[in-house]
């Protein structure tokens, strides 16, 4: 659905963002994730056809965002990072205003449908001005949504909602997914890897990662580092664990429920899994888990970020 | 087009912007009517027009400040700028509404003109030539004013930059006795406001007033045309 093809910006002498190329395929979220000023709302920008590239090129179900702009305009829906919304407008009246730049003819569908997905059915004939910043974010969404296209483009969706307007969200954002491709950027990166099939880093202005959360955690995965759950006395698996010479940097947790814990250790041996039963069997542990340590998409970001390029897997 | 001229006048009918521009360019026509013809004794409406004329300087950026610079200091452009709507669509849209406004805001005028001719003063060619040269003048201001308001997000600084250009055009008048050359002279005295104004409020139809104003409001919409397209660019 969205093709992004070796986009530059350049501001004078210094590069916004080089070089950037991905795609988003049709029931796909893909995380634009990276820190403050790494090119996210640039690119996003650049997509909507709110800035124009220096170089490169952008294409929306096959067609060129210059070349046939009004009709590639057609299929995204943008939420900006801050949301574009006239304060002196009612949410209704915000919504009509919209479907009238898009060309919607079905207003009343259209803004009903758009109302529901977002949830804000309820806010209608209100102000925008007097409406909470939570609201405000859906409002955009709900603009976003407007005439059902096929491309949705969000920054930040989650800014400035509660912990219950977060899962909401998420929920929104994977039930569109189901017919429309999304391409949204986050800070939250626990967010990120809990809705997203795809992560885009960017740092610097530049894409240092383009893969699936599992691959990279995968990748990133620091080798010989594994962990159990197991079902007994942790103090017995600590003492015999240290002993048999298999394993350091051992440590240990109790787990969420009683007579059980969590342990992690390195391992060198290549027969992890014959080493472990070996001491657990004789001391009455039972396994109850075990399996590599993969590290979360914030650790992997760090490392990403500290200047190392990772390349797809594929 | 229609979108942004609705939501236009919208904000216009609710804001404080549109209600101050309304009572104090009505206001003033009153003033000027009924100091200028009715105290005076006087049925020659070109007076009125030419009163009106000084005022529209001063009247026309608060119209026009806020129509660009607002919507880039809210962000609220990202949503026009984004939409499957041409640029000069969007200016024009924003043009009329702002038109639209002035036009309505002179209609008081039509009353005094009713008054005059109720008294058996009414010159119906002067009078229709006044009202043409008011809606030229106006369209040429308000472009002007328009186009302030594209190159910045301060509403006070599109409208001291307003005033400033058209104020500058007022003044062209004068310094064309201290150019040299006759054609540089002329030509300047060509650019001038003041001396196009005067012929239209005199009730005087000329063309190269015509043509003057009509060029005046194409230049700068195209002008505000260029500044947006290229802002996407920087």
């Amino acid at each position: 659905m969205l093709k992004v093809c070796g986009l530059t910006k350049r501001y004078g002498d210094s590069t916004a963002i080089q070089d950037i190329s991905f795609c988003v395929k049709t029931g796909e979220i893909v995380g634009l994730i990276g820190h403050n000023g790494c090119g996210k709302s640039t690119t996003m920008n650049i997509i909507t056809g709110y800035l124009a590239a220096s170089e490169g090129r952008v294409f929306v179900d096959g067609e060129d965002h210059v070349e046939q702009a009004r009709s590639v305009r057609r299929k995204i829906g943008y939420l900006p990072e801050t949301p574009a919304l006239y304060p002196e407008m009612t949410v209704e009246e915000q919504l009509r205003f919209a479907c009238d730049l898009k060309g919607i003819r079905d207003k009343g569908d259209a803004i009903w449908r758009a109302c529901r997905r977002a949830d804000v059915q309820k806010v209608g004939g209100r102000l925008i001005r007097n409406l909470s910043k939570g609201y405000r974010q859906r409002i955009g969404l709900a603009q976003a949504f407007l005439g059902n296209p096929p491309l949705l483009i969000l920054d930040e969706p989650s800014s400035g909602l509660d912990p219950y307007q977060n899962a909401e969200m998420r929920d929104i954002l994977k039930e569109a997914a189901k017919e429309q491709a999304i391409l949204l950027s986050s800070h939250v990166l626990s967010e990120v890897a809990a809705i997203c099939n795809r992560v885009v880093v960017l740092s610097n202005g530049q894409l240092v990662a383009d893969d699936t959360p599992g691959r990279l955690r995968e990748h990133f995965r620091q080798p010989g580092l594994f962990f159990i759950v197991g079902e007994g006395r942790m103090e017995v698996f600590q003492k015999v664990a240290a002993e048999s010479g298999w394993f350091s940097d051992i440590r240990t947790e109790n787990w969420d429920r009683p007579g059980m814990f969590r342990a992690e250790f390195c391992c060198g041996e290549k027969d992890v899994a014959s080493c472990l039963i070996s001491i657990l069997g004789e001391n009455g542990i039972n396994l109850i888990q075990f399996g590599a340590v993969l590290p979360d998409l914030e650790e992997i970001y760090f490392q990403l970020t500290r200047d190392q390029r990772y390349r797809g897997m594929d | 087009m229609t979108a942004v001229w609705k939501k236009e006048l919208r904000q216009y009918r609710t804001s404080i912007i549109g209600a101050v521009f309304l009572a104090s360019y009505g206001g003033l026509i009153g003033y000027y009517f009924v100091v200028g013809n009715l105290l005076a004794m006087n049925g020659d409406i070109t007076v009125l027009f030419q009163s009106v004329y000084s005022t529209l300087i001063v009247l026309i950026p608060i119209l026009t400040m806020r129509l660009f610079a607002e919507e880039r200091k809210m962000r609220t452009d990202q949503l026009l700028f984004t939409s499957p709507v041409d640029i000069g669509m969007i200016i024009l849209g924003k043009f009329f509404a702002a038109l639209e406004m002035f036009c309505l805001g002179s209609l008081p005028i039509v009353l005094d003109v009713a008054v005059l001719a109720f008294y058996g003063c009414f010159q119906p060619l002067e009078t229709a030539g006044c009202f043409a040269g008011l809606f030229l003048a106006g369209s040429g201001l308000l472009s002007m004013g328009l186009f302030a308001s594209s190159l910045t997000e301060n509403q006070v600084v599109a409208a001291i930059v307003s005033y400033l250009m058209m104020i500058l055009l007022w003044l062209l008048d004068y310094l064309k006795y201290y150019v040299q050359g006759e054609w540089t002279a002329k030509l300047v005295g060509y650019l001038s406001f003041q001396i196009h104004f005067q012929e239209l409020s005199s009730g005087i139809f000329s063309f190269s007033a015509v043509v003057y104003f009509t060029s005046l409001t194409a230049l700068m919409l195209g002008l505000t045309c260029l500044v947006l397209e290229s802002r996407r660019w920087k």
